[in-house]
């Protein structure tokens, strides 16, 4: 039994439901930033309920982001070996910046924002979830930085099989990077948007009663599924020149593996522009809430976006074997020796506790999705004499 | 500049022990203190505030060892390959049944509640089987790979140390539950503190003890040693008078001291093999590049302290016990 097919299937396991829960937080964070603000500066009184309402689904997503992350940081130490060895010099950087600039003040202002319903200054209460969305942000560069730099290891030369630094700023000039973390983001912004449409979308179906939450809320998000498609399709075309120049030839490599899952990318990304721009044009007389068959749409529709990434995943890391970092060191290299037995085990074992608790974390955003708000009365004074509070 | 890097990583991971030792300890004894939902639920919200700001410890540890120390990075989790998995398999259980325990109002909480235990479990068995490897050292050959060896890793000495690190942080959960757990818990916090000081003693003593007949130990990890057996006594005397807050913070010391004592074991050595003529790695061989070093030391300890001052101000707003008004967001 070889073990290198093994510890790249468990790290591409790990990573595949790692960014299932990122993209979404990324995406429904700044929707939840947005809503507050526009509570802060004197909205309606939807729009704080909003904040809690979708708050809570984040939450809910999140905790499955920090797990899936705190393993993969520990793989590249128990499987990939080889990487800190050749570029541990270089790359270890922006992962410890990743670390403790983004992530580390991330779940610390989380944390206080969390618990900080109803306690702390408004103005400060809304500030943390900027800061939240800030340093989420942040992380996605850092990661980003860090991924650009294994696609293409710009500002380093090797020396006796070792990668030196030559120039830290030529990793955020990265080819690989500039037009592909736009991308990222913006794909992440209509993961978001579709999530509260069709979450939205559910609950006219169910003719809710909360018409006004729910029309805001699918105002907010068609309109930003509007912005994060165009964004994602401009900064998706705009990543061809700049390929062809760092690694040309990549997408045709290993034939259909690259090419299928890159095309169905782009069928999905133009059908989610369309039907953003349909869906603004609905908006029109709140049409959109109207038209049942189009609501169903929304709701099956929520899963595509996390589908045209984990494609646009595949296309960018298979295009790149049998490199680990492009044409310095390879992955069959850089795999620890480790036998392929404990490596099956662990990678079962993973996998099997992801998906139980990838299914329970959905089951869970569906249940408190399908719940809908708080009623108004409960949002509004927090009864004292509850046994229990709940944060968000 | 190696020596402080090398000091950034020990502040971290000892921070985390600290911090996230007592969430583990309080998830071990969540079903002995909380007898009924409404007690399980603020037993949780006693760390509730704190937690995911404790939990990312690790992950910034782990960024700092795999920036500044990415030889190291590179061996001493491959070199320890199952007890590792356990770890983040027990910590991954832990983490996410915490966080999803609570999120729907109306439904079963019994598998989350398992769940929390049993990963408290593995989580404390698994740090403690990982650092009494990393004293041992690790079944790496003479180039330094791992050679696989599963008995070698689960060796009667790291089995103690696994054991041990139940009771230490068993012990810190208790002290912490006596200080932020309502009023009606903490007579049984308290006893419960008290009935493991024999066994973290007993674990200190024999893991000294046995560890000094197993390896050579250069003279630096004196003062980690004498750091824990210090704390406990200070632990020992604290829970005695009832001064709670002192309890905890002794035990949190204790709990964090074990991984101090491994990162001076062997100084300058900051890894060796356990095979016969095996692998050594020296502490300036580990790190990165001057030039790195230095690049990170404009960025991180900045950004260290600007997020401890932030949690300080968590542990301010919240150093009294739960309450009816509390928020319990767990």
């Amino acid at each position: 039994m070889d073990a290198l097919p093994i510890a790249r299937l468990q790290f591409a396991t790990t990573t595949s439901f790692h960014f299932l829960f990122v993209l979404l937080t990324l995406g429904l964070v700044t929707l939840v930033a947005v809503m507050q603000t526009r509570s802060a500066f004197g909205g309606k009184p939807e729009l704080t309920r909003m904040t809690r309402f979708w708050g809570r689904l984040y939450v809910i997503n999140y905790a499955l982001g920090i797990v899936t992350g705190i393993v993969m940081e520990f793989q590249f130490g128990l499987t990939w070996t080889g990487l800190s060895a050749v570029a541990g010099d270089v790359f270890g950087a922006p992962l410890a910046i990743e670390t403790l600039v983004a992530f580390f003040a991330e779940s610390t202002f989380l944390g206080l924002w969390i618990f900080g319903w109803g306690r702390l200054n408004e103005w400060v209460h809304l500030t943390l979830i900027w800061l939240v969305t800030l340093t989420a942000y942040a992380s996605a560069l850092f990661i980003m930085v860090a991924n650009s730099f294994l696609q293409n290891p710009v500002g380093t030369h090797a020396e006796n099989g070792v990668l030196k630094l030559d120039d830290f700023g030529a990793l955020f000039t990265n080819p690989a990077l500039t037009m592909s973390l736009p991308h990222v983001l913006s794909a992440a912004l209509l993961t978001g948007g579709f999530f509260v449409v069709g979450v939205s979308a559910y609950h006219f179906l169910k003719r809710t009663t909360e018409i006004e939450f729910f029309r805001r809320s699918m105002r907010v998000g068609v309109l930003t599924s509007l912005v994060g498609s165009t964004l994602v399709i401009g900064f998706g075309f705009a990543q061809f020149g700049p390929l062809g120049e760092y690694h040309p030839g990549k997408l045709e490599s290993p034939g259909a593996l690259v090419g299928a899952p890159l095309g169905f990318m782009i069928q999905i990304g133009f059908i989610a522009f369309l039907a953003s721009i349909l869906g603004t044009l609905l908006l029109f007389r709140n049409w959109i809430t109207k038209v049942r068959p189009l609501l169903y749409v929304m709701v099956l529709a929520i899963p595509l976006p996390f589908v045209a990434a984990i494609f646009g995943w595949l296309v960018r890391e298979i295009g790149r074997q049998p490199w680990l970092i492009r044409g310095q060191l390879t992955t069959a290299d850089a795999v620890a020796g480790i036998p392929a037995g404990q490596i099956l085990f662990s990678f079962i074992a993973f996998t099997l506790l992801f998906l139980v608790l990838a299914i329970a974390d959905w089951v869970l955003m569906s249940r408190v999705a399908k719940r809908g708000p708080e009623p108004v009365e409960e949002a509004a004074a927090p009864r004292t004499e509850l046994p229990v509070l709940s944060g968000v | 500049m190696v020596i402080l890097w090398w000091c950034v990583l020990g502040f971290l991971t000892a921070g985390y022990f600290a911090l996230a030792g007592y969430d583990y300890g309080v998830g071990l004894l969540l079903g002995r203190i909380g007898r009924d939902e409404a007690g399980r639920r603020r037993v949780l919200g006693a760390f509730g505030p704190f937690f995911l700001a404790n939990e990312v410890w690790l992950v910034a540890a782990v960024g700092v060892l795999f920036g500044a120390f990415p030889k190291l990075e590179g061996k001493v989790f491959s070199g320890a390959y199952l007890p590792v998995v356990t770890l983040l398999l027990g910590l991954v259980t832990f983490t996410a049944a915490v966080q999803l325990r609570s999120r729907r109002p109306d439904a079963g909480r019994g598998a989350w509640t398992l769940a929390i235990t049993v990963g408290a479990w593995v989580t404390a068995m698994s740090w403690g089987v990982f650092l009494g490897n990393l004293v041992l050292g690790l079944p790496l050959d003479a180039a330094g790979k791992p050679t696989g060896d599963v008995l070698a890793v689960f060796s009667p000495y790291a089995l103690l140390w696994g054991a041990g690190f139940v009771a230490l942080f068993a012990l810190q959960g208790a002290a912490f539950l006596a200080v932020r757990a309502p009023a009606e818990f903490t007579a049984r916090t308290n006893r419960i503190a008290k009935a493991l000081l024999a066994p973290s003693l007993a674990f200190l003593v024999v893991a000294v003890g046995w560890g000094a007949f197993e390896v050579a130990a250069s003279w630096t990890v004196l003062p980690a040693i004498v750091l824990a057996f210090g704390a406990l006594g200070i632990a020992y005397a604290a829970l005695r008078a009832g001064r709670h807050k002192t309890a905890l913070i002794a035990t949190m010391t204790l709990s964090a001291s074990p991984v101090l004592a491994v990162g001076t074991l062997r100084l300058p050595d900051v890894l060796v093999s356990s095979v016969d003529g095996g692998f050594s790695l020296g502490l300036t061989e580990a790190a990165s590049s001057t030039e790195m070093l230095t690049l990170l030391t404009f960025v991180l300890p900045p950004a260290l302290v600007v997020i401890a001052a932030v949690q300080g101000v968590t542990w301010r707003r919240n150093d009294d016990r739960v309450d009816q008004r509390s928020l319990l967001h767990f």
